[in-house]
């Protein structure tokens, strides 16, 4: 209620075939979007994948970026990913959990929550902080952006996400903490 | 220290060896590390050799960007040498080939 979500990417054609991956996992943050069509929202699970999930919370310092970064490169390990993608996820979970404390926790400690979910050949990533949010989502996920210029901060966090991963999603608003969300179709074999 | 960094300075020449990952974490040691072996000796050159990087994120491009504007504030230049694959990837994406070389090409014109 009351968050923003940025859909940033559009569903592809390729997903509608395949019929799974994203739409079933984020079908309930999609109906809460804005701009969902209805009937995207309500295709039905193919049968038969399995999904797995872990659950890490760890303090906001920043040797844990490294933590969240090799948990999800084990965890990843298990759908036998090259090591180039292994390399796509590891960067995307460093920036969205660097992000978490460097932004969400910049005012006062708190925890990061990172679950990692994979169903089929589709690996999900989700960091949620419950720190102060941002009311600008769209601005904050422009290239080069930063809201600390004077922390040496590139301002390509999120440039990186979206090169990396297939999809990303920001939910975010002041004082409420943000969550991002990210999927990686492992096996596509495509570089971009 | 296998995930810190070790300074070398040779002539004018400052060579930071990077660490084997270089996040927000690594980078705030790096920024500090770099600034106490500048303050030795006049460096006009600043050098990070990536030998031991298997890993970068942005966190790395905004230490490079900010030792960038420190070196360039004197006139001095800077410098990334031993990429590998995955290191040049994340340099080449973030743009920043337009304002650092690379170390061992140098010499070579339009490079620039």
């Amino acid at each position: 209620m009351g968050e923003r979500t940025e859909g940033i990417k559009e569903k592809t054609r390729e997903e509608e075939e395949m019929g799974q991956g994203s739409k079933g996992y984020w079908k309930e943050e999609m109906e809460k979007g804005e701009g969902m069509k209805a009937e995207e929202v309500k295709m039905k699970e193919p049968e038969g994948v399995e999904e797995e999930s872990v659950y890490v919370e760890f303090e906001s310092r920043s040797h844990n970026e490294q933590f969240a970064r090799v948990v999800a490169a084990v965890f990843a390990a298990r759908l036998d990913p090259t090591v180039e993608e292994v390399e796509d996820i590891k960067t995307s979970v460093s920036e969205a959990v660097t992000n978490a404390i460097i932004h969400g926790y910049e005012k006062e400690d708190g925890m990061v929550h990172m679950k990692l979910t994979m169903k089929g050949r589709d690996f999900f990533v989700e960091v949620r902080d419950e720190g102060v949010g941002m009311d600008d989502v769209k601005k904050a996920m422009e290239p080069l952006y930063t809201s600390k210029p004077s922390r040496e901060r590139s301002g390509m966090g999120f440039s990186f996400m979206e090169a990396f991963m297939d999809e990303v999603w920001v939910d975010s608003a002041p004082g409420r903490g943000t969550t991002v969300r990210m999927v990686k179709k492992l096996g596509n074999g495509t570089i971009r | 220290m296998e995930n810190g960094t070790n300074y070398k300075v040779r002539g004018t020449v400052l060579y930071a060896f990077m660490p084997k990952e270089v996040d927000h974490h690594s980078s705030l040691e790096m920024k500090d590390g770099i600034t106490k072996a500048r303050v030795c000796r006049p460096v006009t050159s600043l050098v990070f050799d990536f030998a031991k990087t298997d890993f970068m994120d942005s966190a790395g491009i905004g230490m490079l960007l900010g030792r960038y504007k420190e070196m360039s504030a004197i006139g001095g230049e800077v410098f990334v040498r031993n990429t590998s694959p995955r290191v040049k990837r994340i340099l080449e994406m973030s743009g920043i080939y337009r304002i650092i070389r690379d170390w061992d090409k140098k010499d070579e014109e339009g490079s620039r």
